[in-house]
C-alpha cells in the first residue's frame, strides 16, 4: 500500500470519526428542539481538534513505519486517481447542495440549513477519499 | 474494441535487466514502487510518456513492452 493510499485511509477515518461524531450530536440537538446557530462553533471547535490530531497522528506513524516512501511526491497514477475521485466527489457534492438548499425553500433556519450544507460537502469528501481508496485497490486500467 | 486489452512484458525485462527490482524501475521513470507494480499487473495503464520511458530503460521498441492483445 502506497503512502498516498494510507494517507485517504487516515483523511477517510479521521472525517468518519469527527463528523459523524458532530452530526450524531446535531441530531440529538434538533430531537430535542432546534439549537441556537451559536452553538454551531462550539459543536466545530472538538471536530476541527480531532482531525487536525487524527491526521498527524496518523501520518507521523505511517512515516515513521516507512520513511522512504513519506517523501515521495504524487505520481501520474496517484494524479489520475486523484482526478476521477474528484470528479465523482463534486458531482456529490452539487448534488447534496442542490438538495439541502432546495429543502430551505420548505423550511428555514440556520442552524438547520448550514448543516444541510456542510453534510453534503462532508458527504463528498468522503465519497471523494472512498472512491480513491477502491480505485488504488480496483485498478485504473483503460 | 471489446475483447482486446493492453499486456506487457515489464516482469521479463525486468528479470533480464538483472532482476531489477520494481523500485529501481520506478525511480528511473519518475513513479513509485506501488505504480510499476500496478502497470505489471495490468491495474494501470501508463501515460504515453511513462510508456517510451519505459521502453528506453530497458533499451528496446515500445511494442516489445507494450501490447494491445486479445484477453
Amino acid at each position: 500500500m502506497s503512502f498516498q493510499e494510507k494517507s485517504r485511509w487516515i483523511a477517510l477515518a479521521a472525517n468518519l470519526v469527527a463528523w459523524g461524531w458532530y452530526f450524531v450530536t446535531v441530531g440529538h440537538l434538533l430531537a430535542a428542539g432546534v439549537p441556537d446557530e451559536r452553538r454551531l462553533l462550539a459543536l466545530m471547535i472538538p471536530v476541527i481538534i480531532v482531525i487536525t490530531i487524527i491526521h498527524i497522528v496518523g501520518h507521523v506513524i505511517v512515516a515513521v513505519l516507512k520513511p522512504g516512501e513519506a517523501t515521495s511526491e504524487l505520481d501520474e497514477r496517484d494524479k489520475a486517481i486523484a482526478r476521477r475521485a474528484a470528479a465523482i466527489g463534486y458531482n456529490v457534492l452539487c448534488l447534496g447542495i442542490v438538495i439541502a438548499l432546495g429543502s430551505t425553500l420548505y423550511y428555514w433556519n440556520t442552524f438547520v440549513a448550514v448543516n444541510a450544507v456542510m453534510f453534503a460537502f462532508i458527504l463528498a469528501e468522503c465519497v471523494r477519499y472512498g472512491v480513491e481508496i477502491a480505485t488504488y485497490r480496483r485498478g485504473l486500467a483503460g | 474494441m471489446k475483447g482486446k486489452s493492453l499486456t506487457n512484458t515489464i516482469r521479463t525485462l525486468r528479470f533480464h535487466a538483472g532482476e531489477m527490482t520494481q523500485a529501481e524501475l520506478g525511480e528511473k521513470i519518475g513513479v513509485t514502487r506501488q505504480t510499476v507494480a500496478a502497470i505489471e499487473q495490468g491495474k494501470y495503464s501508463p501515460t504515453l510518456e511513462t510508456a517510451f520511458r519505459i521502453a528506453d530503460v530497458f533499451g528496446v521498441a515500445l511494442e516489445d513492452v507494450f501490447r494491445w492483445a486479445e484477453e
